[in-house]
């Protein structure tokens, strides 16, 4: 990689007592993507946000932020980076310009025009000099969000961004973060424990378990693990037919279903090869089908059936 | 740092809270003033002559040697205190009792709202630090580009000003208030006392009201450090103005308590109160103005110290 990585976790551990709550955790997280750490509650995915942003002390290891070790000089490694830990924090008793302004009066040198900037960018002209215990839920998401941005990070960490929002508000968050991370080149961090979220997010997550890190795999790969068999199936006229001219070209099991449907593991290259068979039988055929694995099954895969911790 | 100094003045004064103790703080002190209004006595018309007689039987009680009041040691001095504040009023034909502005800020302020004045502090104090962890909001100050020290500053600053702010209000309001209902007069007169070694001394009226201020405001700077440590360390707005005020109020009955071990004089309230060196001498004999202060420093020291650490070690929320 001849770029450097937006953030680089360097056998990141976290001890309390005699527990081990993250377990030497070493990866990169490369700019322009949106990262996700998914795993089970209570795999340390907040945990190992909470010590990349300096909430909680670091036991071992290093997280490095554009190459600065946040414990060794936090305040410059922060200026990179903007995080919404849990929930979005605000006061409310403070009007949504005055949570703007108090969020950039703690950046030194922030341009005070920035903030009607991101007021603009995520949309809350009309309400922002209203007080912030008026806002629903969705606006003081974005308003979490505009504070995260004030600065211009180029590392944006969320913990469990989606946590009580509806669905619309789910899907605006995500078009928001991907557009982040494709148009301004910008690092998304986000954590989950709800993979069908993070499928529709990320574009690479790491999955950790009991504190240790499993895998980190880029989202499309992900249900190609294994032998890289998919489940096929054909519709066609004929089940018999079909089925016994499968069983001879493929040493497979196949599995009839119904009247018209015949399903067996293939890989993607012999799929032509079994079309062209069973056309040259005379067997009618219908529809041809390849199944991924869904994400929650190669995620079982990968886990293993372990308790969560 | 002046900008985190300005973020935490922010929101402090956009909250009704801080608005409602400032203007509660001046309502008391008006209240307090039309309450001795109304109860004002008329000036006897022969006030004069009953002054003189006072002063005669206490000067035969003071060439006795002062035997009755001698068992409190400056027997005599005291007379001697109570005899020059009748001649005064005598010689300058002003009526002892008759309250006028200075005295009624001073009177104020040592019998009525000093005591809430420091309550009120504490309540800001407790809260500062706890209430951005009650709120969450403590995530937002921590993840930012700057220390942790320098935003736990800018709070206890911040509850400096408000201290500041809410003590020149009282100033100011019983001072309004007293010298609208009383006027402002007998601005010179001098405010005779004994001094701690027992002598006769006086000060002016104006000098005495800020010396009384800045005296109370020791106790008060003191009483805003215990209620900001407990506020950094516990984290809870409650327990921190709980305790604060029950040290505020028990405080000077355990350093009564334990009068009779020699290390009552260590502890901080037996401390606090530094007018003692002034006037009317030491509570305890034996010590001095700069055992106190040396006292009171090292507890300022190590109470902001502690709360510093913690500060700066805190793992915020592991869960």
């Amino acid at each position: 990689m001849d770029e450097q990585p937006a953030m680089q976790l360097r056998g990141l551990t976290k001890r309390v007592g005699n527990k081990t709550l993250v377990d030497h955790l070493t990866f990169d997280i490369p700019k322009g993507e949106v990262f996700g750490f998914l795993g089970p509650n209570g795999a340390g995915k907040t945990t190992s946000i909470r010590m990349m942003v300096g909430l909680i002390s670091i036991s071992e290891g290093q997280v490095l932020v554009h190459g600065v070790d946040v414990a060794k000089d936090f305040s410059k490694a922060m200026q990179h980076v903007g995080c919404i830990v849990e929930n979005p924090e605000l006061y409310k008793y403070l009007t949504g310009y005055e949570n703007l302004r108090h969020m950039a009066r703690m950046t030194p040198g922030l341009d005070p025009r920035r903030i009607d900037e991101v007021v603009a960018l995520v949309g809350l002209q009309n309400r922002i000099h209203d007080k912030v215990k008026t806002y629903s839920l969705g606006m003081r998401q974005r308003l979490g969000l505009a504070q995260a941005l004030l600065h211009e990070p180029s590392i944006l960490i969320l913990d469990e961004p989606t946590n009580g929002l509806d669905p619309a508000g789910i899907r605006e968050l995500r078009d928001h973060l991907r557009k982040l991370a494709r148009e301004q080149g910008m690092a998304v961090i986000v954590s989950s424990h709800l993979l069908s979220e993070m499928e529709l997010m990320c574009d690479r997550v790491a999955v950790i378990q009991q504190g240790k890190l499993i895998q980190v795999e880029r989202m499309g790969d992900m249900g190609l693990s294994g032998d890289g068999a998919l489940s096929t199936s054909f519709e066609v006229d004929d089940v018999g037919t079909a089925e016994q001219v499968l069983r001879q070209h493929f040493a497979a099991q196949v599995v009839t279903s119904g009247e018209h449907r015949v399903t067996l593991p293939l890989m993607r290259e012999q799929v032509p090869e079994a079309v062209a068979a069973l056309t040259g039988e005379g067997v009618r055929l219908f529809e041809v089908k390849s199944q991924r694995k869904t994400l929650e099954e190669s995620f079982l895969e990968m886990t293993g059936d372990e308790t969560i911790a | 740092m002046l900008s985190l100094f300005a973020n935490e003045n922010m929101k402090l004064y956009r909250r009704p809270r801080t608005w409602i103790l400032i203007a509660l703080m001046a309502a008391i002190v008006l209240l307090t003033g039309v309450l001795m209004k109304g109860h004002e006595q008329p000036t006897p018309a022969n006030w004069k002559q009953a002054l003189i007689v006072q002063n005669q039987q206490l000067r035969q009680e003071a060439a006795g040697g002062g035997r009755h009041l001698a068992i409190f040691g400056h027997g005599a001095a005291q007379l001697e205190v109570q005899i020059q504040t009748n001649d005064y009023a005598i010689s300058h034909n002003v009526p002892p009792q008759q309250p006028t502005g200075w005295s009624f800020s001073n009177q104020v302020e040592q019998e009525a709202v000093g005591v809430l004045l420091t309550v009120f502090v504490a309540i800001i104090a407790g809260d500062i630090v706890a209430g951005e962890f009650t709120g969450g909001t403590i995530k937002l100050l921590l993840t930012r580009a700057q220390t942790r020290s320098r935003i736990l500053l800018s709070k206890y600053l911040a509850v400096l000003l408000f201290s500041i702010v809410l003590m020149a209000v009282t100033l100011g309001v019983s001072l309004l208030v007293g010298g609208g209902l009383f006027g402002f007069t007998g601005a010179s007169a001098p405010y005779i006392y004994m001094s701690a070694t027992g002598h006769v001394a006086q000060m002016n009226m104006i000098a005495y009201l800020f010396a009384n201020y800045g005296f109370n405001s020791i106790s008060l700077l003191m009483t805003v450090t215990i209620a900001f440590m407990i506020s950094t360390i516990f984290r809870s707005s409650s327990i921190a103005i709980a305790l604060s005020i029950v040290s505020l109020f028990i405080g000077n009955t355990i350093v009564r308590v334990l009068s009779t071990y020699s290390w009552d004089k260590y502890i901080l309230f037996a401390n606090t109160n530094l007018a003692q060196y002034f006037f009317n001498g030491p509570a305890i004999s034996g010590m001095t103005l700069t055992f106190s202060v040396v006292v009171l420093a090292v507890y300022f020291i190590v109470m902001n110290g502690l709360s510093w650490y913690i500060f700066r070690k805190r793992d915020v929320a592991l869960t």
